[in-house]
């Protein structure tokens, strides 16, 4: 076997590996030539084997190739011819025109014959890697070239939307801060507002429960008054909130200076404490307040809030009170001189009363003593004045028809003069439980005062009417039943700052008044458990309302008077300590036509009395002073007497005229009462009435 | 100090090796024949081995031939009686480091025993100057080759330099690669076998790589993946300085060398280094080489590692280079 048949042999299975095989000698003459590489280039085995391959494939003869190949004939390393680097080895054409692509391995194999070694080409057709590779490369370029451009996109666009986000960020931050600000803040001015609301709610509901009137004065302007406010000052709220009202106007002209100088000190934030002034209403009402105020918020600003209270009721019972303390003081000073002052009169008087008897009256000695007697009189007048301010004075009470009262009192007073009296009395007026004297007395000094304050003529009227008082309606006034009698007048009126100090005693606006004339008619009802109130109008009237408590019963009729002293057989006792009266009282009742003893007190009317009964000539009367220095008074004597004789008739006698005996002298048991001083005719009629009963 | 296994049928040979070994603060372990001698190398994984050659059982070269075929790299000293230069040689061919006569003196032992040690420990220290110039110069009339052949196939002028070796050991090539850091790289490698074997490999880090395969297939440089058309490019490069280099070796040894087909992997460069477990021993060359090509100013690096299980006889052969030129 040669050389090639024996490779032929020995490489004989590379034809079954789908690659190219070759077998090359150290002188490059083809041993082996498989049958792919037949297939790829054409050329067969029995053609080539036995050849150099240079005859076929010259560019084998490249140093690239000769020098790498030379080294594997001596058994070196493999060597490698790749693809990229030489394309082919043996290059074969494809179908198409195209040359086969090859990846190339050449290995040493020790030589079938002598020393040496082969080479053994092995070729991988690599072609449609290549193209593979390459369509790949091409495609994964594109790819990166699209997925750089669509990161560049994206990262521009990641870009654009992180400022974006970033603005919308730091926008939504800002709004979401702004918002949560601005929420914030709304809900503190709502909450703010809910309980600013919720007070100023309060607050109204509370202050328009309030006895008081409550306002709210903000720079100037009234903002709020309650209900009183409207009430009492008589103003709408519209009227108050007006711009154009000025609250000054409801300020009495006197006060303006220091209300405005509060204001002012108000406005500089300063505390101003309670003052009392006084306020003038719609109708002109003067109304007496005390102002207390405070610096409030209100609406979120600040202002004034006033509390008022009227005081008008309490001012005027302060004023009462201090007129009735005056009074009384008046009436204690006077009091203690007027027991001495009647018991002197009573002499005077008495002896005027016997004087007179004795002379003619042609006689102009009658003249004089018939004034003298008219003077006497009057000082007597004058001093049962002074004695009702005196405290305790009590009225000596009899139910009273006030009709007959007010036309008797004011016929007399106006006696003489211009001025005429119209009446309006209902038919069915009340009848009233008062001290008849005293009222009558206090008719007359109204009526008095009414006619003087009408120089130039006029009329009186004179009303009443029925009148039921509940409860705070006068609050001088128990709540009850009353008859009002108006007496008015359209004389010259009475300022107002006068109107309260005419009740006042001594206080008088005549040149010859005493001063005491609305005083004591004042007392007068005071103590008759009445009320007398004033209005009045300068220039145009004025008018005098009294309040005398009603009474069920029906009046007593009146007896007729007598007009002189009758003369009356009958045993009297007079008991006094003094002298001039004992004197005085035997003269009248002798010349009346009694019996007179005398005792100085009563342990000795006792024993007189006692004793008289005993011998069968009783006494047919007592008359008793109420006060005896240092012995038994009248009131301790008719007890005693009533325990002697229970039918014993006695008179209180008293210059007290005010003493709680005198006022209810029949609780004591005594029958009958003679003021001091007495004149004849009213010691004859008392008896009279006493002895004989009423006429 | 290192863990020795000394294999000798004579317990007073044992013991007198041992009391001359423990001076230097060595360990040693025994084994009183073959068979247990190949078990405790497998085991223990010695640092050395001292082997007797006449054992019952199982004598020397059936262990030193049992070690080589395992692909073991354990340097092996053989003391024995035959001093045959014949049976020298089958020792040396087996991947024997050194041959002693028996009854070994005191110092022989010990300077053979601390040269393979320091060899395996630092193997620079074992190679003279003359030595390092001789393989250096080796190296580079290899890659002078190559480069000449890249440039006949490429038209380039592609200039190769080796500015540096290095002989490690197996311990220092770890480290200089982990400082390297562990990345990605492609390596066309090479197994050789003959009277010295193991293995060659060109490591190229992937920047260099594509460059390389852009100016060789003047590709536009760009994408640095490899696809198997450029790994075969790779491939071709790598084969041509591998087979420059063997080539300048095995021409002084004028040894046949067998030789694997070349492969082409891609792997850490960690993983790379430790591909073959065995091969703890083993001595390393560690050549960096740089392409330079002028026309179109591209520079790059490559490693060239040479791991070498039979250094000695690498050693022996540089020898006989500087002997037959004369130095």
């Amino acid at each position: 076997m040669n050389e090639l048949e024996l490779a032929e042999k020995e490489f004989g299975i590379f034809d079954h590996v789908p690659l190219g095989v070759c077998v090359l000698r150290y002188d490059f003459i083809v041993l082996f030539w498989n049958r792919c590489l037949e297939d790829w280039t054409k050329i067969s085995r029995s053609s080539i084997v036995g050849k150099n391959i240079y005859n076929y494939f010259p560019h084998l003869n490249q140093p690239k190739y000769s020098i790498r190949l030379q080294d594997i004939f001596k058994g070196g390393p493999p060597a490698i011819f790749s693809s990229q680097l030489h394309k082919y080895i043996i290059p074969a054409q494809m179908r198409g025109g195209k040359i086969r692509i090859q990846h190339t391995t050449v290995t040493p194999v020790r030589a079938l014959y002598g020393e040496g070694f082969y080479a053994i080409f092995a070729i991988q057709d690599v072609t449609d890697l290549t193209r593979r590779i390459q369509d790949y490369r091409a495609m994964r370029d594109q790819a990166l070239e699209d997925i750089k451009e669509r990161i560049r996109a994206e990262r521009e666009l990641q870009k654009a939307h992180e400022e974006l986000e970033l603005r919308v960020k730091e926008r939504t931050a800002d709004l979401f801060s702004a918002n949560e600000q601005l929420q914030r803040e709304i809900l503190e001015r709502k909450q703010a507002e809910e309980v600013l609301r919720e007070s100023e709610e309060k607050f109204r509901s509370l202050a328009e429960q309030l006895p008081n009137m409550v306002f709210i004065n903000k720079k100037g302007r009234i903002i709020y008054v309650n209900k009183k406010c409207e009430e009492i000052m008589g103003y709408k709220k519209e009227e108050f909130y007006s711009p154009d009202f000025d609250f000054l106007t409801l300020t009495a002209p006197e006060f303006l200076d220091i209300v405005k100088e509060h204001f002012n000190e108000h406005l500089e934030g300063k505390k101003v404490p309670p003052y009392e002034y006084t306020l003038i209403t719609r109708e002109g009402k003067r109304i007496d307040v005390i102002l207390t105020t405070e610096l409030i918020r209100y609406e979120g600003e600040g202002a004034i809030l006033g509390i008022v209270t009227d005081i008008t009721e309490r001012k005027k019972m302060e004023e009462e009170l201090l007129r009735t303390e005056k009074l009384e003081s008046i009436g204690i000073l006077a009091g203690g001189i007027a027991h001495d002052f009647n018991n002197l009169l009573t002499a005077i008087l008495g002896n005027i009363s016997l004087a007179k008897l004795c002379v003619n009256p042609k006689d102009d000695m009658y003249e004089r003593l018939v004034e003298a007697e008219e003077a006497s009189l009057r000082a007597k007048d004058l001093t049962q004045q002074l004695l009702t301010f005196s405290k305790g004075g009590a009225p000596v009470k009899k139910v009273v028809s006030v009709d007959e009262l007010i036309r008797e009192s004011a016929t007399f007073a106006l006696r003489g003069s211009d001025v005429k009296c119209d009446f309006s009395v209902p038919d069915d007026l009340w009848s009233v439980e008062v001290d008849e004297g005293q009222i009558s007395q206090s008719i007359q000094n109204l009526i008095i005062n009414a006619d003087q304050a009408m120089p130039e003529g006029g009329t009186i009227h004179v009303s009443c009417k029925n009148v039921t008082i509940d409860k705070d309606d006068i609050k001088l006034l128990k709540e009850g039943r009353y008859v009002m009698i108006s007496i008015k007048d359209h004389g010259v009126g009475i300022p107002g700052e006068n109107i309260e100090k005419i009740f006042d005693p001594y206080f008088t606006t005549k040149e010859k008044g005493s001063g005491l004339g609305l005083a004591t008619t004042y007392s007068i009802i005071k103590k008759n458990n009445g009320h007398i109130a004033v209005e009045s109008e300068v220039g145009v009237e004025t008018t005098f309302h009294i309040y005398l408590p009603a009474s069920r019963k029906k009046p007593l009729k009146k007896g007729k008077k007598g007009k002189s002293a009758d003369v009356t057989k009958g045993k009297i006792l007079v008991m006094d300590d003094e002298e001039m009266i004992r004197l005085v009282a035997r003269t009248m009742l002798k010349r009346i036509g009694y019996e007179v003893e005398f005792a100085n007190d009563g342990a000795e009317a006792l024993e007189l009395y006692k004793k008289a009964k005993e011998l069968g000539q009783p006494f047919n009367a007592v008359i008793m002073d109420l006060t005896v220095p240092g012995g038994m008074g009248g009131k301790e004597a008719i007890k005693k007497l009533l325990e002697v004789d229970s039918e014993v008739k006695a008179i209180v006698s008293s210059g007290y005229f005010n003493d709680p005996v005198m006022a209810d002298f029949r609780k004591y048991g005594f029958h009958g009462v003679v003021a001091k001083p007495y004149t004849i005719g009213e010691l004859s009629e008392a008896l009279s009435v006493l002895i004989n009963g009423p006429a | 100090m290192a863990l020795i296994l000394t294999i000798d049928d004579s317990m007073y040979m044992r013991k007198k090796m041992i009391s001359i070994l423990k001076e230097d603060g060595h360990e040693i372990l025994e084994a009183e024949d073959g068979v247990r001698g190949l078990q405790m190398a497998d085991s223990h994984k010695p640092d050395c081995i001292l082997l007797d050659l006449i054992m019952p059982e199982m004598d020397g070269l059936k262990v030193l031939k049992s070690l080589h075929e395992s692909g073991s790299k354990v340097p092996v000293i053989v003391i024995t009686a035959d001093i045959q230069e014949s049976m020298q040689k089958k020792c040396m061919e087996l991947g024997a480091y050194a041959f002693i006569n028996k009854p070994p003196k005191k110092d022989e032992l010990r300077n053979a025993v601390n040269n393979i040690l320091s060899l395996i420990e630092k193997p620079s220290d074992y190679l003279t100057a003359a030595q390092m110039d001789t393989l250096k110069e080796l190296f580079n009339i290899g890659i002078g080759r190559a480069a000449g052949i890249l440039n006949e196939m490429t038209n380039l002028h592609i200039c190769l330099q080796v500015p540096f070796i290095k002989v490690l050991s197996h311990k220092e090539v770890k480290k200089e690669v982990e400082e390297l850091g562990s990345f990605r790289v492609a390596a066309v490698r090479l197994g050789f076998k003959g009277p010295f074997s193991g293995t060659v490999a060109l490591v190229f880090p992937p920047d260099s790589a594509s460059k390389l395969v852009a100016v060789l297939t003047g590709e536009e440089p760009g994408t640095p993946d490899l696809d198997s058309v450029r790994a075969g490019t790779l491939s071709e490069v790598g084969n041509i300085v591998i087979n420059g280099i063997m080539g300048s070796i095995v021409n002084v040894l004028n040894e046949q060398i067998e030789y694997s087909i070349p492969t082409y992997v891609e792997d850490t460069i960690d993983n790379l280094v430790a591909l073959n477990g065995a091969a703890i021993n083993s001595i390393v060359i560690l050549a960096r080489t740089r392409f330079t090509i002028e026309q179109i100013q591209v520079e790059g690096d490559i490693i060239l590692l040479f791991e070498v299980g039979t250094f000695n006889a690498l050693i022996a052969a540089i020898d006989k280079i500087k002997q037959n030129i004369g130095m």
